[in-house]
């Protein structure tokens, strides 16, 4: 079975590591970053199918990591933002070109999964 | 009188991020003129010329992206330290990488101040203030000083009747403790004006003015401007406005006619330091709520994949109580992200996202998020909706708010019969009723409903405590919206919440937009 890969870019080990165990109990295929530099290397190297990402992160954060994928990468594999509700985030939120749907922290499960499944069929039908 | 706008050079090749930089200086209310230049070489260029040109001259700050084409921000940071004159000039480093301010301290440059990009926009906004009220006025304008002890107070004076405003000056010129600053105006649009100019430590305000009257004075005002502290005047026998205009934001108020000099000194006083708190509690429930997000999440998916049986079986009395840590979790994110909605709310700092969409689908949606939890109660969840779309101009997500709010309520309150939503278009407002056959609301206690934690004591006995916060917020956001909310209740037989929002007007609606402003 040819499993679909997910990147999570989470710097906060914990999280990285309860969503990871989520995702591969429902099947996926899950690599993890802990920081926007390793992020981009590991996207670079293992060319995910949906990429998971924090806004806030150390070295190159989730906003920069986005743009250098959709920019210089020319890539468009769907993402989707995962950041905790906070003012700045309210206003940055919408402006951020390039990613494909938000989701704030804390997150319910279930929709967390609906939106991936979402994500990654809309990306298979093109 | 007024300071000149700021002076920003803006080195930087990306648009994104000047439109980013440009909205935070907005939000922040800094007047600035921005020079953008997008290129390392043009802008040394720029700054040398600036020296010795009548054309421009040198910046207040210079904000400086080190990734641009031509000459980089490193060069460009080494060209500035050597000029003893660019030198001096405030350099905000615009980055959005730690390594490149790893490669700074390796390169020992001798920056004063960096800030990182876009998550960092709010410390953007703050450091350009910084700048803004640190910087030297020009033609011996005296600098604005927060510290009051120091003596030095710039009042604005918003009052169009004479013998009250010149009462007034009296009074300040009594005290001779201070160093006192006013300008008086007329005219509430030009208090507005005054404001965006220049900086004030307080505003005195008379509101009822040529052009605008009442509350709403106060409410346009706090919208254009909600940092600095305002104390409201009012007439004889007219407490009760002052009073509502206290709990719509004004820092306090004074009645015409009953004013000591040293009791107006003290309310000035008490206004300043008072809206600093305020500042204060904003900037501490942001953190909490930030610094929060993180073990909330970790704590409720740990719980979440134990109780769903991903990590082992469960037992009936195991998920049982993992039922409840979840539900309690559940509330904790709740109250968390309430206190920070309705600080903002208090504060003015939220604005109003409008967007053109059918009322009865948002009902429809809001409803079945809520199916199960009625169906859990043995309630009814009932809706009566127009047959065609009701279309509105609004902040679709913060409607949706007020119907979860309301919808919250009923399902806490009620525990037979049923929830109904009724939709309707009335003359020129959309109406929204939600009602159920709950407990019901004491009379008494209806007047202390929209307030911010009134936790009513008949509803408290029953064990049901919310946040406190939810129908001030409901109250709050249907008014940004320009429409109202009332209630209607009979104890034992149920509740009625009324709401009503203009209805779309062409594509747009002049009030609401001015509180986006």
């Amino acid at each position: 079975m040819n499993a679909q890969k997910i990147l999570i870019i989470e710097d906060e080990f914990d999280i990285a590591q309860l969503i990871k165990h989520r995702l591969e109990l429902e099947g996926y295929r899950v690599i993890t970053a802990a920081d926007g530099e390793d992020g981009l290397a590991q996207f670079i190297k293992e060319r995910p199918d949906l990429i998971l990402l924090d806004l806030n992160l150390p070295k190159i954060n989730g906003y920069e990591v986005c743009r250098r994928i959709r920019r210089d990468q020319h890539d468009d594999t769907p993402i989707l933002m995962l950041t905790s509700k906070s003012e700045i985030t309210d206003r940055i939120i919408g402006r951020v070109k390039g990613a494909d749907c938000y989701m704030f922290k804390p997150f319910e499960a279930g929709q967390l999964l609906k939106e991936i499944k979402s994500l990654l069929e809309t990306a298979n039908d093109q | 009188m007024n300071m000149r706008p700021l002076d920003i050079l803006f080195i930087e090749d990306c648009q994104e991020d000047i439109d980013l930089a440009k909205e935070v200086l907005r939000d922040e209310k800094i007047k600035n003129r921005l020079k953008i230049i997008n290129n390392g070489e043009e802008a040394v260029a720029y700054l040398k010329t600036s020296k010795s040109s009548q054309a421009h001259f040198p910046p207040d700050v210079i904000v400086l992206d080190l990734n641009i084409p031509k000459k980089n921000g490193f060069e460009v940071i080494k060209e500035i330290i050597n000029d003893n004159e660019l030198k001096k000039i405030p350099l905000i480093i615009f980055t959005t990488s730690d390594l490149s301010v790893e490669a700074l301290e390796k390169y020992k440059l001798d920056f004063r101040q960096y800030v990182k990009k876009t998550i960092d926009f709010h410390e953007f906004g703050e450091a350009v203030k910084t700048i803004d009220q640190k910087r030297q006025p020009q033609q011996n304008e005296f600098m604005p000083k927060k510290d009051i002890n120091k003596g030095e107070l710039k009042i604005l004076l918003v009052e169009d009747n004479i013998e009250d405003a010149e009462l007034i000056e009296q009074l300040i010129w009594m005290k001779e403790k201070y160093q006192w600053k006013t300008q008086r105006v007329e005219r509430l649009e030009e208090a507005l004006k005054c404001l965006s100019d220049g900086y004030f430590d307080v505003v005195v305000l008379d509101l009822f003015l040529p052009d605008s009257r009442g509350l709403d004075t106060l409410n346009k005002l706090i919208a254009k401007q909600s940092s600095t502290p305002v104390v409201v005047m009012t007439g004889l026998n007219d407490e009760t406005i002052g009073c509502q205009a206290v709990q719509k934001g004004a820092q306090d108020y004074l009645v015409k006619g009953q004013i000591t000099s040293d009791m107006f000194i003290r309310s000035l006083e008490y206004a300043i330091e008072r809206k600093k708190l305020e500042r204060m509690k904003d900037e501490l429930l942001s953190y909490v709520n930030h610094e929060l997000s993180n073990p909330l999440t970790i704590i409720k998916e740990s719980i979440s994949q134990i109780a769903e049986g991903l990590l082992g079986d469960v037992n009936a009395k195991q998920k049982h109580f993992l039922g409840t840590s979840l539900s309690s979790i559940n509330r904790l994110i709740m109250i968390t992200e309430d206190l920070l909605l309705s600080t903002k709310l208090e504060l003015g700092k939220l604005s109003i996202e409008k967007e053109i969409f059918n009322l009865s689908e948002l009902v429809r949606e809001i409803m079945a998020t809520f199916q199960a939890s009625f169906a859990q109660k043995g309630l009814e969840l009932k809706s009566v909706l127009p047959s065609e779309a009701i279309k509105l101009n609004a902040d679709r997500s913060r409607i949706g708010q007020v119907l979860t709010n309301l919808l919250n309520n009923a399902l806490k309150y009620t525990s037979q019969g049923d929830v109904k939503i009724i939709v309707e278009e009335k003359g020129n407002v959309v109406q929204c009723v939600i009602s159920d056959t709950g407990q019901g609301i004491a009379e008494e206690d209806i007047p202390k409903l929209f307030k911010k934690y009134e936790q009513l004591l008949s509803h408290k006995r029953k064990g049901q405590n919310g946040t406190g916060l939810g129908l001030f917020i409901c109250k709050t956001l249907v008014e940004l919206h320009a429409g109202r909310i009332d209630v209607e209740s009979h104890l034992g037989i149920g509740t009625k919440f009324i709401f009503t929002l203009p209805k779309m007007q062409g594509d747009i609606d002049e009030r609401a937009e001015d509180f986006n402003n």
